[in-house]
């Protein structure tokens, strides 16, 4: 689905940070923010509440270079976790091009996640998309709180088809990148 | 980062926006992407424009139904300086036009009924030519685009500060 626009030789590349509220998307974006070359990503829009919760999207665009005669690009948002937004999140996923789901590692949000990976199958098959036909990578977040699920259950019951995933302590930047990495090149294959 | 235009499609459209008293306009796809722009976008970080347009307009095509039972073919901001128009164009795609505010009399009136119905013709027949161009030219990239693609990402997604 990525675009790919012949007449001006760009190509667009769309990820989606999926997953349950307070999960740590946005966090990843932040430090994706932090971290990439000021002059390689643009500005990164969060539309929150004054409580930090997002309201909408958080937004990041990367600008890969010219490769191979196009301008590529990444543009990265997150969506609203919370139960009562699915509207956003649904116009959010319209076009995506691979999918970081970012799960909360914490015992009491195991229902969470469950229901956010629910929610996300539902939503793409609403655009036709199968989620084992697309790029997607699962990232268990907050690996360095005491409370955290052992790997293995997280594993169980988030990750039975085994697609690629990561333990990450995004406010640390802990596997931020390596999840961005692998599913950034998924998608860059597909295209090819 | 604006995206290019082709010359002769940007002529037309050109001529369009000038026709509807516009400084710029950005045609965006269904996926939120720019087909097309053309005019005065000096200033205007076109990317952060077109993601907050693009949703604002999604969020709009959701919503009118709840409230009116149908769509808005257009929606209006107002600021002092400039007025940003998002006028559907069928399928998804928009054209968000920027217009100057004229002191004490806003904007320049929209064109109605027959007149705007027209302009949403000449626009769709536009977006179906830049449509038609974007994917001639041959269904991929060149061979070696994805290897190179990732050794890119090995290098700016490489978390070093
Ligand atoms: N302990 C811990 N807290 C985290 C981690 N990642 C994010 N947080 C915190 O969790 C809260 C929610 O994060 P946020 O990124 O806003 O979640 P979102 O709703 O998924 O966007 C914030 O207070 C973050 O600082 C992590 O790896 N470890
Ligand atoms: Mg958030």
């Amino acid at each position: 689905m990525s675009m790919i626009n012949y007449a001006s030789r760009e190509i667009t590349c769309k990820l989606v940070y999926y997953g349950t509220g307070l999960g740590g998307k946005t966090t990843n974006l932040e430090h994706i923010h932090s971290r990439v070359d000021p002059d390689s990503r643009g500005k990164m829009i969060s539309l929150s509440t004054e409580t930090d919760r997002t309201l909408f999207f958080d937004f990041l665009p990367v600008d890969l270079g010219e490769i191979r005669g196009f301008k590529t690009r990444f543009q990265l948002y997150t969506v609203p976790g919370q139960v009562y937004y699915n509207a956003s999140r649904k116009l959010i996923l319209k076009g995506v091009d691979g999918i970081i789901f970012v799960a909360d590692s914490q015992a009491h949000r195991a229902e969470a996640n469950v229901e956010a990976m629910h929610n996300l199958y539902e939503n793409l098959s609403s655009y036709k998309i199968d989620l084992d036909q697309i790029p997607f990578a699962i990232q268990y977040n907050k690996r360095d709180l005491d409370s955290a699920l052992p790997l293995e259950a997280l594993r169980q019951e988030l990750n039975p088809g085994g697609v690629p995933d990561f333990e990450a302590v995004a406010i640390d930047g802990t596997g931020v990148f390596e999840t961005l990495r692998a599913v950034s090149k998924l998608v860059v294959k597909t295209l090819s | 980062m604006s995206p290019e235009s082709r010359p002769d499609l940007r002529g037309e459209l050109d001529r369009l926006l000038e026709g509807e008293g516009a400084r710029a306009g950005y045609v965006v796809s269904d996926a939120g992407m720019v087909s097309m722009w053309a005019g005065d976008v000096a200033g205007v970080d076109a990317e952060s424009f077109v993601s907050l347009v693009s949703a604002q307009a999604a969020a709009a095509a959701s919503l009118a139904p709840l409230v009116c039972g149908e769509e808005f073919s257009e929606m209006t901001q107002e600021g002092g300086r400039t007025t940003v128009r998002v006028t559907g164009l069928g399928d998804g795609w928009i054209l968000a036009s920027l217009h100057d505010t004229l002191p004490g009399q806003g904007v320049r009136p929209h064109p109605r009924g027959d007149k705007v119905a027209a302009l949403q013709a000449d626009l769709k027949r536009l977006v179906g030519k830049a449509k038609a161009h974007e994917t001639a030219g041959g269904s991929q990239v060149t061979e070696g685009w994805s290897d190179e693609a990732a050794s890119r990402i090995d290098q700016i997604f490489r978390g070093g500060v």
